[in-house]
């Protein structure tokens, strides 16, 4: 059972580091029991046993630089994306080492905290982890901010699947909680990325989310999915989470699995993308780009 | 040349963006550098999304 000492205030503390690394250790020895994401899979990763991630103790990543195509006021930022999922979505763009999560090079700490140290000197403004799907690395993603001066902003980009245990261990550590809402009900997140209880874990996530952090919600619209996933994502934010930033992104292209769905097979029309931008601001949205 | 890439590779340091190009001319990109940025803004020197990224990058 986890019991971690609360509290740090919205936005990160002074001490992050310190905390991080204490964070760490707990995150490690949960690996014996994983329930780092919602699925709860309970496997002794530790032991060389796999969940639904296929993740096992340490953590690789398959990128790892500088990129402006995130949110505005986020960027330029250091990305660390991390190999591995708990999600399978077919239209993953970049399924291959989502999907797996021995991909790519094995995550030295010191040696990327290096290479963010530079990043940060030559103008990147923020650091971002992500995937796959960083959750399921968390003990090596506290390990890594252990390292990491406490003045540097944060960003946890995330799918939003993880468990309240990895809430715990995450509160206060990242400044801002850049989330994925894909869809807007279960029957298409079983479909096209075979997870159950999805809607529900997402929220719940997000409410947290935005207690503790900054927020910004992420939606990438699909074609054909305007009204069964855009529609009910941008009514509960607005209905729930008034205010919140918001980004909407139209640029969907049919990567790695996409084409086993009919509807998946094209990018998004102008009139699709257009009318789910009216849809947003008819909602009073708080779009960011 | 080939020994350089190897060494590349191996150390994480390799930077990459993925652009789809449309058949009416729309290009899009995921991962986006800033060298990447600054060739697109070659491509389209009035496209604001790709202008506004790069500004940030003086910033």
């Amino acid at each position: 059972m986890l019991c971690v000492k609360p509290n740090l205030a919205a936005g990160h503390a002074a001490n992050r580091a310190r905390v991080a690394q204490e964070r760490a250790h707990m995150a490690r020895a949960l690996l014996a029991d994983c329930r780092l994401c919602a699925h709860q899979c309970g496997v002794n990763r530790l032991a060389g046993k796999h969940g639904l991630c296929h993740a096992g103790p340490e953590a690789r990543f398959f990128s790892a630089q500088v990129e402006v195509s995130d949110e505005l006021e986020l960027i330029p930022t250091f990305a660390v994306a991390l190999s591995g999922c708990d999600l399978r979505c077919d239209f993953c763009i970049t399924g291959g080492p989502s999907w797996n999560s021995r991909a790519g090079l094995d995550l030295d700490g010191k040696m990327m905290a290096e290479r963010i140290s530079r990043a940060l000197e030559n103008g990147a403004r923020t650091v971002m982890l992500l995937g796959g799907e960083p959750t399921i690395h968390l003990p090596a993603a506290l390990e890594l901010v252990a390292l990491l001066p406490d003045s540097v902003k944060l960003v946890w980009k995330t799918n939003a699947h993880g468990s309240a245990q990895a809430r715990q261990l995450l509160e206060g550590i990242f400044d801002v909680w850049l989330a994925d809402f894909k869809f807007g009900n279960d029957a298409c997140a079983r479909r096209l990325a075979r997870v159950p209880d999805y809607v529900r874990v997402v929220r719940e996530n997000l409410i947290w989310a935005q207690e503790e952090s900054e927020l910004i919600v992420r939606h990438l619209l699909m074609p054909g999915h305007l009204d069964c996933c855009w529609q009910p994502v941008a009514e509960w934010l607005a209905m729930e989470m008034p205010g919140v930033k918001v980004n909407l992104r139209a640029g969907f292209w049919p990567a790695w699995h996409a084409t086993r769905h009919a509807e998946l097979r094209n990018t998004v029309s102008t009139p699709e993308a257009n009318r789910a931008f009216a849809m947003a601001r008819s909602l009073g949205l708080n779009l960011i780009l | 040349m080939k020994e350089e890439a190897e060494s590349i590779a191996s150390s994480g340091d390799e930077q990459s963006s993925e652009l789809l190009i449309l058949p009416d001319g729309r290009i899009l990109a995921h991962n986006l550098t800033p060298v990447m940025a600054s060739v697109l803004t070659l491509l389209n020197p009035e496209d604001d999304t790709i202008k506004s990224r790069l500004a940030t990058q003086s910033k």
